[in-house]
């Protein structure tokens, strides 16, 4: 073969074939060297490594980690100390009770503390002796944080205090929280909001017609203060108010029902009441939680306007606000003694769209205080889960989706957040519940920022026809070309 | 052994009927709906008036507009060859014009791309992503998603640029469904064999629905001489002819709109996917998706829970630790005096208790502005 080829054409110089030899090394090095790390470099993903086995750690271990307890502080003389130890015990015995009937999830206790209380947060009882044989009693003021235990002679001759007491704190004040921990209730009402650290609530007065109106903007702030004062401790609020009129009914006055000279709402209409569009109640710059409250003052043509079973001729929508229709305004203004009744309502409301546990005879105490706080310990459990719900769903997302990518960044939130739930479970277990709390709701938002990392996008997929297509047009010529190169200069 | 047998018959009895009772209702607090035409171009009139026409029915059936998220190129209405400028309609005798009032693009133009379609599903944005511009739904959202444009068999073209997967957007349902980022999903789909589109789909509570099947086409409705271009697609018309009849309050369900669909309507057959979905739909209200129909309740009030607030036991006023009037009053500069509230009520009165920043900051600003303006003028000499 390389005989005939010679005939026709010259034999090759030998520098033009070491030139040739040359072109083929450094072609194929370039296209190893540099080729081949940079298709793999822009092809590959980035894939950090989840802390799988920690996440899955704290999963299990979660609940079994927490064991708090609630301290009630009590006074006594000398003489009588004997039965806080006496009360202790037999709280500890009830609640095992309790725990061997329903299983409790977290661990669970009271403890009972002989002083004055430390802080306005913590919870005081008072022992007060009746005159009258029968007259024991029990007040737990829903001013702050106070019980008042009256014992009677028969109580305290037949040594049942440490019963009463231990009857008081078990079944009157926390009988809520220890029913959700075995599993009996639930807290989730479908009303409230989710839970953040930062809320905003806007007070609209909204009236149908253009008749100036002037409200006192400064005892609805100071009724505001009083109403916010219970969560002034851990939430950040932030509040607007504002005056639209001529804020035209979103329903057709023609629909309304006319019953007794009254334009009745039903409850039908009152799920589309609000009219998104008109009264400037969106919010596009914050993605925190916001709560609206509006007073609706009707205009003259379809006045009185009434919501159908209400007596205060309000309604609550689902974790979005509360409204109240007012019909009946004296001098076009909404004086302190108006707006008492008014912000009594929307307080209402608010305890029930952040997710107070509502009052209910024996099962949890009129004192909002109290309420606030059980709501607040059984928030740092369901928050602290929810952080760990979410990175194990990380977990099954990157196991799932082999084409994700999985930046550092992401690592560095779960990495936070984990560390946030540790600390939260420790100041929980120290009770400090208000810091606790905070850590949980910084544990979600860093187990959110990890899930939503911006870039943790999949790659879009691509059948194996297309990959086909895309590489053969680059791939082909230059394997051609490179293997035609490689064989001449073998020939030689 | 027995007894067991019996206990566990009881046992699935008692699970089953309190099933149907669920069945009844749904359990969303919220609605949104996500409305895409990924087609771009005059000659795609059809698929701008299609996702205008249901943008336009969701709003009417009380969505709010921060709750709609619409995606479409947006270049039919202002088009230099359309013979109404400014309007757009899906109908060819032209009563309604689609884009008269109030229309909220949240994503037009180029920003139409897969890549924003599967971020808006996902939420995966950076941190200055507007809210208006995200799907920030829970677990108590049902999403209405509407996708209309040019498709094939498991793709659907994104602007003669890109095309999206079927097994794209069942990853990102997925992932959706695995963040608790809703309750339900419906999803519609009219494009040519729209059906391929959803059957990749994994995740649970996804009810979807197409306008046709493998290897066949979806067709439009009718023409506008005047135009020169069909105004709409079978599918979509027949859909919203139906939806026109229902109010906010209507009783209507699923199963009698999809009573409706019949080959000779729309020209091909339009498949429905109910295996992932585990409501009956005979009971599933179309108001569950395409309105917004909100929990409310009425009564049930707690007394006094301000007054308990406001006063002591003694009956004397209470002490707050912070106080609304004092923090308005702090952001203001101490050298100017506390803004007086608004009493001009004749006017709109907006009192923004959370004031701007500090004037320092200000200053400080505008010292940096003139000093970096003055360095530039010398060096430019």
């Amino acid at each position: 073969m390389s005989e005939s080829k010679s005939e026709i054409l010259p034999p090759e110089p030998e520098e033009e074939r070491s030139l040739r030899t040359l072109i083929f090394i450094s072609v194929f090095s370039v296209i190893v060297l540099l080729g081949v790390p940079l298709w793999f470099l822009t092809t590959s993903l980035y894939r950090a490594e989840l802390p799988v086995e920690e996440i899955n750690n704290l999963s299990s271990t979660l609940k079994s980690q927490i064991h708090y307890d609630i301290p009630f502080y009590i006074e006594l003389p000398k003489p009588m100390r004997y039965l806080v130890l006496e009360t202790q015990e037999l709280l500890d015995s009830k609640l095992a009770q309790l725990s061997s009937e329903h299983p409790f999830d977290v661990d669970y206790h009271v403890s009972l503390i002989s002083g004055p209380k430390k802080s306005d947060l913590d919870y005081q009882i008072e022992l007060v002796n009746s005159e009258d044989p029968n007259g024991e009693g029990l007040f737990i003021s829903p001013y702050e944080r106070r019980i008042v235990i009256r014992n009677s002679e028969n109580v305290v001759v037949n040594k049942l205090v440490p019963d009463f007491i231990s009857r008081v704190i078990l079944d009157e004040v926390l009988k809520y929280e220890i029913s959700v921990h075995q599993g009996l209730l639930t807290t989730n009402s479908g009303f409230e909001i989710p839970f953040k650290d930062k809320l905003k609530l806007t007070f609209n007065l909204f009236k149908g017609d253009g008749l100036p109106i002037d409200w006192d903007t400064s005892s609805l702030e100071r009724y505001l203060d009083g109403a916010l004062e219970n969560f002034r401790t851990y939430l950040d609020l932030r509040v607007e108010t504002q005056v639209i009129y001529f804020a035209s009914l979103n329903i057709n006055k023609d629909n309304l029902i006319i019953e007794d000279g009254q334009y009745l709402l039903t409850e039908r209409n009152l799920s589309s009441f609000i009219n998104y569009s008109d009264w400037g109640l969106e919010d596009s710059t914050t993605t925190d939680p916001t709560l609206n409250f509006i007073i609706y003052i009707p205009s003259e043509d379809t006045r009185p306007l009434k919501v159908q079973n209400s007596e205060h001729n309000s309604f609550l929508i689902a974790q979005y606000g509360g409204v109240l229709i007012l019909n009946d305004i004296v001098d076009n203004q909404l004086s302190e003694t108006d707006l008492m009744p008014i912000l009594d309502i929307f307080t209402s409301q608010l305890y029930k769209l952040i997710g107070v546990p509502e009052h209910i005879e024996s099962l949890t105490p009129k004192s909002p205080q109290i309420r606030v706080d059980i709501m607040m310990r059984l928030k740092i459990i369901e928050n602290l889960q929810l952080a760990v719900d979410n990175l194990k769903s990380l977990i099954t997302l990157s196991k799932r989706l082999s084409t994700i990518n999985i930046p550092d960044f992401t690592i560095e939130h779960v990495n936070s957040a984990i560390e946030n739930i540790n600390q939260s479970i420790d100041k929980l277990n120290s009770r400090e519940f208000v810091d606790s709390l905070k850590l949980s709701n910084e544990a979600i938002e860093e187990s959110d920022r990890a899930f939503f990392s911006e870039n943790m996008v999949q790659q879009a997929y691509f059948p194996d026809e297309h990959k086909m297509a895309v590489y053969l047009p680059l791939i082909g010529p230059i394997v051609m070309i490179t293997c035609l190169m490689f064989l001449r200069v073998m020939k030689k | 052994m027995k007894i067991l047998y019996i206990l566990l018959g009881i046992l699935c009895c008692v699970a089953a009927s309190s099933n149907t009772d669920d069945d009844q209702k749904s359990t969303h607090t919220n609605n949104w709906a996500v409305l895409v035409s990924s087609s771009r171009f005059w000659f795609n009139y059809r698929h701008m008036a299609n996702v205008l026409s249901f943008y336009r029915t969701v709003k009417r059936l009380g969505i709010p507009d921060s709750q709609i998220i619409l995606m479409m190129s947006d270049d039919v209405a202002c088009n230099p060859r359309n013979a109404f400028p400014g309007s757009v309609f899906n109908n060819k005798d032209r009563a309604l014009d689609l884009y008269g009032d109030n229309i909220e693009v949240d994503y037009r133009g180029y920003e139409v791309t897969v890549e924003n379609f599967i971020r808006l599903l996902t939420d995966r944005w950076g941190p200055d992503h507007p809210r208006s511009k995200r799907l920030l739904t829970d677990e108590n959202s049902n999403i209405f998603i509407y996708l209309t444009g040019h498709g094939g068999e498991d793709f659907l073209k994104f602007q003669d640029a890109e095309e999206i997967s079927s097994y794209d957007i069942a990853d990102a349902f997925q992932q959706m469904a695995e963040k608790k980022r809703y309750n339900e999903i419906f999803f519609m789909i009219d494009t040519c064999q729209a059906n391929t589109m959803y059957s990749k789909f994994y995740s649970p509570n996804i009810l979807a629905v197409g306008s046709s099947r493998l290897d066949e086409s979806s067709y439009s409705h009718h023409s506008d001489t005047e135009l020169g271009v069909a105004v709409i697609d079978r599918f979509t018309y027949y859909n919203l002819e139906f939806l026109e009849q229902i109010e906010k309050d209507s009783n209507k369900t699923m199963a009698d709109l999809f009573e409706t669909y019949t080959f000779e309507d729309i020209h091909s057959h339009a498949g429905i996917r109910t295996d992932l979905y585990n409501r009956n739909l005979s009971k599933v209200l179309l108001t569950d998706f395409f309105g917004n129909v909100q929990k409310v309740e009425v009564g049930n009030l707690e007394d006094d829970l301000l007054y308990l607030a406001m006063t002591n036991e003694d009956g004397s006023p209470k002490q707050f630790s912070a106080q609304l009037s004092q923090h308005r009053q702090t952001n203001v500069s101490s050298d100017r005096k506390p803004r007086p509230l608004n009493k001009d009520s004749s006017k709109e009165n907006y009192i923004n208790l959370e004031s701007t920043e500090p004037p320092l900051v200000r200053k400080l600003l505008i010292a940096l502005l003139l000093v970096s303006t003055l360095g530039f003028t010398y060096t430019l000499k």
